[in-house]
């Protein structure tokens, strides 16, 4: 999954900007194929999915309490669920202003491992959490107070 | 990236509505709340849980906006907390009014209150704050705000009890 990726504005609003990722190659972003996905909109949660993903852009902010721990330990990959309709949506969580979502689908086995889908997934933001990192380091990514990105948005997987 | 694809997902997506947008609505304002309190205490969840007596996976459901609290489980957090979580809007309003905030109410409303022996009142005719006029009784009144329709005799007022 080590593939050249660029971050993309996906939704904005007055308490958050979420941020998806466009993979070299590919037509949709990760997050829109999650919405595209029909597993997805037809499962019972859809709307209410929805509902919450926009709270947080209107309302809350994107509340670390509403996000699951999912990458590795000190990583910043999470999952947005609800546990209604076992959605998992993997992200790079970044502060209450600022996720960058990735792809996801609904859970039905009990470790993510065992469901090729969801493991692509959550792989996926692990390396895009790896390559922001690394930038991080090198000061070539920062993110402003209101959550948007000022530093780097294109990553080649050469240089990371 | 395909432009057109990506603004019919987006929209889509945007034009959905949950049946249970209003619970949602709570859900997320309760773990906010919550969240809040917690910060400002500099509590974890854990011991919020603990100190509530109460499980931790139950807290944690409420927390993520997705938990379906009883009123007795709301207030085993309220006492825990020592704050209020909930309130009710028209008692929080005369609360507020009584402890010398102005009134919050919609536009199209005022409201007036005093007690006995406070005389002073500061009313709000339309942007301005005046002082108008003394009371000398218990006074509480929530009456309907016509504007330019104000004069001496009419309660068309906000009114902050000095």
């Amino acid at each position: 999954m080590n593939r050249s990726f660029k971050l993309v504005e996906f939704f904005s609003d007055r308490k958050a900007t979420f941020y998806t990722v466009l993979f070299d190659g590919e037509e949709l972003t990760e997050g829109d194929k999650f919405l595209n996905n029909e597993q997805i909109t037809q499962n019972r949660a859809f709307a209410d999915l929805k509902h919450y993903f926009f709270n947080m852009l209107e309302k809350y902010g994107a509340q670390q309490q509403f996000f699951k721990h999912e990458g590795r330990q000190h990583d910043m990959v999470r999952a947005y669920y609800v546990r209604r309709g076992n959605l998992r949506w993997y992200c790079v969580y970044w502060s209450r202003e600022m996720v960058i979502f990735g792809n996801g689908g609904v859970k039905r086995v009990a470790k993510t491992q065992d469901d090729e889908h969801l493991k692509e997934s959550e792989y996926a933001m692990r390396w895009v959490n790896q390559c922001i990192e690394k930038a991080l380091e090198e000061g070539r990514f920062s993110v402003d107070y209101d959550g948007k990105i000022t530093g780097i948005t294109t990553f080649n997987a050469e240089e990371f | 990236m395909d432009k057109q694809k990506t603004q019919q997902i987006r929209e889509e997506f945007k034009q959905l509505e949950s049946p249970n947008a209003r619970l949602i609505d709570k859900q997320m304002e309760i773990s906010s709340q919550i969240s809040r309190y917690l910060q400002q205490q500099g509590l974890t969840q854990k011991e919020l849980a603990q100190k509530a007596d109460m499980g931790e996976s139950q807290l944690s459901e409420i927390m993520r906006g997705e938990g379906n609290p009883t009123l007795k489980t709301l207030v085993k957090l309220e006492e825990a907390l020592g704050q209020d979580i909930i309130v009710a809007p028209s008692f929080h309003e005369e609360q507020m009014t009584r402890k010398g905030f102005a009134s919050v109410l919609p536009k199209d409303r005022a409201f007036i209150q005093s007690k006995e022996r406070e005389e002073t009142v500061v009313v709000r005719v339309g942007n301005k704050w005046e002082l108008k006029r003394e009371l000398t009784k218990a006074y509480s009144e929530e009456v309907e705000y016509v504007p330019g329709e104000f004069s001496e005799e009419d309660n068309n007022v906000t009114a902050l009890v000095s």
